[in-house]
């Protein structure tokens, strides 16, 4: 007897220290309860859909709330969401949706027609000031109301001629219009818990908090400790639950790279936000399972200030633009990070592909600088190259590009990293030479990004003015059909290569890690995640 | 002298005299400590390599080799080569020049203000000391990125501006150790002795009680030197001080830091040649500290 | 004694309020704004931002409703997290500061003043070399490496702790250890300093003749004096550390305070700054005054005036 007490004892001793040495990790007891841990990045600033502007509170808002229609994995395809139907017309300019019956709110109250036209109020509401309203500026009235210049919300145009039908009228012919739907700014909004927070047109009420928060969406909140972790569970009462794989899906607002890629390898995380530019090459180089890349609708490129000599003579603006050799580029300093970038937007964006508008010329760059007057880039002003950023990416990059310009064009470019608010400032002031800049496209259409050339835009940091380029971009918004919208399309890319108010650079790749045990996961140019449509299975 | 050898000597001879016997003095010692020489001739060879090393060499320090990338090191490039494919050792050569400058220059501004400030609040206390020292905990709670944004948006990117910046931060703590060892030795005998002979204020200061001081200070400053070295590679991330291709040991440190496993030497070199110096510094200061100590040499 | 407590206590009520003033208008000063944000918004946007967070009305104006809110204790809502009050951010994050510093404080004051003392009183022997060596490895290699270092040893391969993240006791050993050897090094140099400096004086000799142990000369009467430079010292490093430190929250991704001390800054979350500065500055204020009477305590000629 005592001998069999006294080998029991041995045995879980010997469990309990096999035990201590190998710990099950988080990763390892997701795959028993359904649990997905995310890398987000950092904390979010808040959980109200209409004013959020950041991606990565936009991978929580996806998965609490669900809008008219929903973006799947590919980040192409659009699926039913609130909306089981609908209809657009044959001139482009009127779309119905028709609400499925089942839609709830995760206290059980129906979806309504009406919430979702109290959120399209919430988002243009003036009070609110969202800063991304501007996606919402193809609705007729859309743009006089938010700016506050119509009081009508009437004359804004979405209807709802009953409770589970809305009709939404656009000023032109946008057909990236679904696309844009499918965003968090267009959520639906839980009326009476938006009143007793008071929060219909007031910023940071308290209604986004856990215990209150009301959605509609594959999973509801359940506790948010700031810096420290953000949960969600599987709602129930969604109306496709039944095939919503994951039970939990545990946010982690991790701010630095370096420190995520630790926590994916302690097997803390299932998915990262990111990879470390340095670790990116490691990972391809040794193939690893868990390294997946998909380019993402951001190119970076160089403004000119096209105000202030020397970069208001288009030539010398488009001899820095020739000097760049992208493809040495990609293949030396960007090591799977980027691909060279011969247009302003990336090919196939929207469905558009067109031949390079661009090319590196350095012999074609030197003409141009000697017709310019400054042969071999003599009695060329010493210039500042003007950084937003200190991170590596960043500044490898643009030391490159230094040393390109100074080797072939004969000039002297230092360099000027500025702290990034700093830098913000210096950009809608106009108060710089040339300086590195990026875009993430809003939505997958190159009209997003080609405003940034019109006259005027908010965002346009070049200060650059060019009548032919308006004309183009307004074709461009008005275009009555599909080959007249391309044709203007081009016109603007080809006037962007020629008077070169921005000299795009390369198009970005995005890198995350995803443990073997994800399934269903889809790299997407959109950065779209479907949360419903991913699911865990311990790897064998 | 039997019965002032309670007192430092200082306070009765002639004063000229002594104190060029009591650096003489120091002197010698220093030169008997073995560790103290070692350091003091390691910071020479050093700074030596660090000015007049790069003219010795191949590479520029912003010379790209980007089909070379990052390399270990070899026979073309002793240190290996980072991201860019730029020689390392000229970079950390000149990257030395820009550390040991701040960290002399930043060193020597705060060692000055600090030690003066806090002798003039200890030494006479009171209402002054309380409105000087106030002024210090002022100083201490503003929020320094926001000061430091500030600086260059008045006055540009200026490399004094980073001396400025430092200085500014760096002398506070020492101001505080100074005061509170000057309170401690301004009511022992021999300064009540100095007084009583009708020595003035900044006599008795400077000449009776600082060299009694000299200890903590110095302990203190081999500390800071490497404060002011690490800070500048944060101000350079604020776009104050130097900025690339141009490099520092610090920006190289924090550089190497996050590639470590992937280009440890990236990390390594840099790393060494900084705990290098540092030790040696501090070395020559605790070899210092002993030769000043005159009781000590007594035993 | 309560004369000059009373005495310091306004002095430093005064102090706070210039402090506060002058990081208002600090701030303010600074180009960018809290809205300032990648996507320019059109003018009329935001327009309304400012009106809503009040930042249209005259600056005087701003300055006088914060100071009446701070009045009342309230220090505003955050420009950053719109959905909480800097009173609530604080609250969260102090007490998670507060205690990685405790504990690393008690990791530096252990290791750096025993540390410190054996090699003041082993001088010049091995074990002097020994600790002064970790003082001088301590003080050159910074904590964004050694920080790194240690989650790849212990956290990816030996697989002991989590990378970071604060949840478990466990994840406090690696951000408590390094913290508190980053303070630990500076410490046993100045007490090794301090101490030497006070072992050959005159009432050490007394108490050595008097036959007092080594042991008894070293922690009642030399550590007494020797200490003087640590604790001046001290005082600004214990607010730095209770308030946290930003590389090791950012490395251990510790939810504590110290990273809004920075970051708000660059998010030029004015409100947040400001409170980080107060609760910074009244730290400040308070433990200077710890050390002062500290001082006073150690030395009996000390007075305090």
């Amino acid at each position: 007897m005592r001998a069999q007490a006294a080998l029991t004892l041995l045995a879980l001793g010997t469990l309990a220290i096999t035990g201590c040495t190998r710990r099950e990790t988080a990763v390892e007891a997701g795959y028993r309860t359904a649990t997905l841990h995310v890398g987000n990045s950092a904390e979010p600033p808040d959980l109200d859909p209409h004013t959020n502007n950041a991606a990565n509170t936009g991978w929580i808002c996806d998965a609490l709330f669900e809008r008219l229609v929903r973006l799947a994995n590919d980040g192409i395809t659009i699926q039913p969401g609130v909306a089981e139907r609908w209809e657009i017309s044959p001139d482009g300019l009127t779309y119905t949706f028709h609400l499925r019956a089942g839609a709830q709110w995760s206290n059980g109250d129906a979806v309504t027609a009406d919430d979702f036209l109290a959120a399209f109020r919430r988002f243009l509401e003036p009070k609110l000031a969202c800063e991304a309203v501007n996606i919402a500026y193809p609705i007729v009235g859309a743009r006089d109301y938010a700016e506050g210049r119509s009081k009508h919300f009437s004359a804004v145009g979405v209807r709802a001629p009953d409770n589970r039908t809305i009709v939404i009228r656009l000023l032109f012919r946008a057909p990236y219009f679904l696309t844009i739907l499918t965003e968090s700014h267009f959520s639906p909004v839980h009326q009476p818990t938006l009143d007793r927070f008071n929060g219909r047109d007031q910023r940071g009420g308290k209604w986004t908090q856990p215990g209150n928060l009301v959605s509609n969406g594959p999973f509801v909140l359940q506790s948010w400790q700031p810096n420290t972790v953000l949960v969600v569970r599987k709602n129930p009462r969604y109306w496709n639950a039944s095939h919503v794989g994951l039970q939990e899906i545990r946010f982690y607002p991790i701010d630095d790279v370096g420190a995520e890629e630790h926590a994916f390898r302690t097997g803390q995380l299932h998915v990262t936000y990111t990879l470390p530019f340095n670790k990116l090459a490691a990972y391809a180089q040794r193939h690893a399972p868990e390294l997946v890349t998909a380019p993402v609708l951001r190119t970076e490129f160089v403004t000119f200030s096209t105000q202030r000599p020397p970069f208001n003579d288009a030539r010398v603006r488009r001899a820095f633009s020739l000097a760049i050799d992208r493809e040495r580029l990609a293949a030396t300093v960007l090591k799977g990070r980027g691909d060279p970038a011969y247009s302003y937007v990336r090919p196939g964006v929207g469905g558009y592909t067109f031949p390079p508008f661009s090319r590196y010329d350095p012999a074609e760059a030197k003409n141009l600088l000697r017709e310019a007057g400054f042969p071999d880039g003599s009695g060329f002003p010493s210039i500042e190259y003007t950084l937003g950023s200190r991170s590596e990416d960043v500044l490898i990059l643009g030391q490159a590009l230094q040393q390109m310009w100074q080797q072939t064009l004969g000039v002297k470019v230092t360099l000027a990293p500025t702290e990034f608010k700093v830098w913000l400032d210096l950009l809608r002031a106009k108060s710089f030479a040339i300086t590195a800049d990026t875009w993430n496209m809003g939505f997958n259409d190159p009209a997003d990004m080609l405003a940034m050339g019109v006259t005027g835009d908010p965002n346009n940091d070049a200060g650059w003015s060019d009548p032919r380029y308006d004309v183009a971009f307004a074709a461009v918004q008005h275009a009555p059909d599909e080959p007249a919208r391309r044709a203007a399309i081009a016109t603007c890319e080809q006037l962007i290569a020629d008077e070169a108010p921005y000299a795009p650079v390369f198009f970005t790749i995005r890198a995350h890690l995803v443990a073997p045990g994800v399934v269903g996961w889809q790299e997407n140019a959109l950065q779209n995640i479907d949360w419903t449509a991913l699911s865990l299975a311990a790897p064998k | 002298m039997a019965s002032a050898s309670s007192l430092p000597s200082a306070v009765l001879a002639e004063p000229i005299e002594q104190g060029n016997s009591l650096w003489r003095d120091a002197w010698l010692r220093l030169q008997k400590n073995k560790l103290a020489v070692f350091g003091l001739w390691a910071l020479i060879v050093i700074t030596v390599l660090c000015v007049a090393g790069p003219w010795l060499m191949r590479y520029g320090y912003e010379e790209q080799n980007l089909d070379l990338g990052a390399s270990a090191p070899s026979g073309a490039h002793w240190l290996g080569t980072d991201t860019l494919g730029r020689d390392l050792l000229v970079r950390l050569l000149y990257g030395g020049r820009v550390s040991l400058a701040v960290g002399l220059c930043a060193t020597f501004v705060a060692l000055t203000i600090g030690v003066t400030y806090g002798a003039v609040a200890g030494f006479f206390g009171g209402k002054l000391d309380a409105v000087m020292m106030r002024a210090v905990d002022i100083m201490y709670s503003l929020p320094f990125a926001i000061f430091v944004i500030l600086l260059m948006v008045f006055f540009g990117r200026n490399i004094i501006l980073l001396f400025v910046a430092i200085g500014a931060v760096e002398w506070l703590t020492m101001a505080r150790i100074v005061r509170s060892q000057v309170m401690a030795i301004k009511k022992m005998e021999f300064i009540e002795a100095a007084r009583s002979l009708g020595f003035g204020r900044r006599r008795i200061i400077f000449r009776h009680i600082l060299p009694n001081v000299l200890g903590p200070i110095i302990v203190y400053t081999t500390l800071t030197i490497p404060g002011v070295m690490l800070l500048e590679a944060f101000l350079s991330f604020l776009g104050l001080g130097v900025q690339p291709p141009m490099s520092s040991w610090g920006v190289l440190i924090k550089d190497g830091a996050e590639k470590m496993e992937e280009f440890p030497w990236l990390l390594v070199f840099p790393g060494a040649m900084f705990s290098l110096t540092l030790f040696s510094l501090n070395f020559l200061g605790d070899g210092l500290r002993d030769a000043l100590d005159v009781r000590s040499s007594k035993d | 004694m309560l004369r000059f407590i009373t005495s310091r206590f306004l002095q430093s009520l005064l102090a706070l309020f210039l402090v506060i003033t002058a990081t208002f208008f600090m701030v303010r000063f600074v180009p960018g704004g809290p809205f300032t944000a990648e996507k320019a918004v059109t003018p009329e946007i935001l327009k309304n931002l400012e009106a809503h967070y009040g930042l249209n009305k005259p600056l005087w104006r701003q300055y006088l409703d914060y100071l009446g809110s701070l009045a009342r204790g309230d220090l505003g809502p955050s420009f950053k997290y719109p959905n909480r009050t800097v009173n609530e951010i604080l609250g969260d994050k102090l007490p998670v500061s507060a205690e990685l510093g405790a504990e690393s404080l008690a990791v530096a004051l252990v290791l750096g003043i025993g540390l410190g003392t054996l090699a003041a009183i082993r001088r010049n022997t091995w074990i002097d070399y020994v600790a002064s060596g970790f003082g001088m490895t301590g003080i050159s290699i910074p904590t964004f490496v050694v920080g790194p270092l240690l989650v790849l040893a212990l956290a990816i391969k030996a697989g002991w702790f989590n990378a970071s993240g604060w949840y478990t006791p466990a994840d406090r050993v690696l951000p408590c250890l390094v913290l508190g050897l980053a303070y630990a090094a500076p410490i046993s140099r100045l007490t090794r300093g301090g101490l030497l400096e006070i072992l050959h004086q005159d009432f050490i000799r007394t108490a050595r003749a008097k036959g007092a142990s080594e042991f008894r000369v070293v922690t009642r009467h030399a550590l007494r004096g020797g200490l003087l430079p640590v604790v001046s010292f001290l005082g600004p490093a214990t607010a730095g550390i209770l308030t946290g430190s930003f590389v090791i929250e950012t490395i251990f991704q510790v939810p504590g305070v110290g990273r809004e001390f920075v970051n708000s800054a660059f998010n030029r979350d004015y409100t947040l700054v400001l409170g980080t500065v107060i609760l910074y500055a009244a730290l400040i204020m308070a433990l200077n005054l710890a050390v002062d009477v500290a001082q006073a305590w150690m030395n009996p000629k000390v007075r305090l005036e």
